[in-house]
């Protein structure tokens, strides 16, 4: 992984953690997502495909329900292994 | 011919808010190169055909990213004519990115003024029902 795809997981749970607060509110997000939006242009070709696929990381609902059915794929990301590449479609129906 | 799919934030009565920002209809300083607007001098940016292409701390939740205050907007690529001064830059293949440009060199404000001119002809997209 580069460090720029590091730092870009790193503000995804940085934004996931801030959205728990009882006190959040839509517009803080604003600085973190400009950051994230600047980070996704230095990752490689791969890391964007994936960070694209995994836009659920960002929410502590969907979070929270993917750990729950997956509970060691956190441990196990690897980009270069499949088996932890995508999600699936359950946390997808939840946002609907 | 593809749609134009843009995520930004909603005004008041449903259609994007207009400045010179970050997820707004317009484009920022940084996006004309130059001194003049024109073909190949940048433009607004949007994803063309297939919205999962589009950067994720930009599209909204219910479309699978990170962003929780935009909308999904699309333009039909008709809107871009002759009469706007506008079209469409090549596409990337990869991430199916583009820019609207100018058709034709002009200054800076009016081309912000013709990207604000087809605020009335993007409509909001139906987010899916299973996610992308």
């Amino acid at each position: 992984m580069s460090g720029a795809h590091d730092k870009y997981l790193e503000l995804v749970g940085v934004l996931r953690d801030a959205r728990r607060s009882p006190s959040w509110a839509a517009p803080d997000d604003r600085e973190i997502l400009g950051v994230l939006e600047d980070l996704f242009d230095q990752l490689t070709p791969e890391e964007q495909d994936r960070a694209n696929g995994e836009g659920w990381r960002g929410w502590p609902d969907l979070y929270d329900a993917y750990m729950e059915e997956h509970p060691m794929r956190e441990r196990a990301l690897d980009i270069h292994d499949p088996r932890t590449l995508g999600a699936p479609p359950r946390e997808w129906r939840l946002v609907a | 011919m593809n749609p134009l799919f843009r995520a930004m934030l909603p005004a008041e009565d449903g259609a994007p808010q207009i400045g010179d920002g970050r997820n707004l209809l317009g484009v920022r300083p940084s996006d004309v190169k130059g001194a003049s607007a024109g073909p190949g001098q940048g433009g607004l940016s949007v994803t063309v055909g297939d919205y999962r292409r589009m950067m994720a701390p930009l599209r909204p939740k219910a479309f699978g990213g990170l962003h929780s205050e935009t909308v999904m907007y699309e333009l039909p690529q008709a809107t871009l004519t002759v009469a706007s001064n506008l079209h469409l830059g090549p596409v990337h293949d990869r991430t199916s990115h583009a820019v609207i440009e100018a058709r034709e060199p002009c200054p800076v404000p009016a081309f912000q003024l013709a990207i604000q001119a087809t605020r009335p002809h993007w409509a909001r997209t139906a987010p899916p029902t299973e996610g992308p």
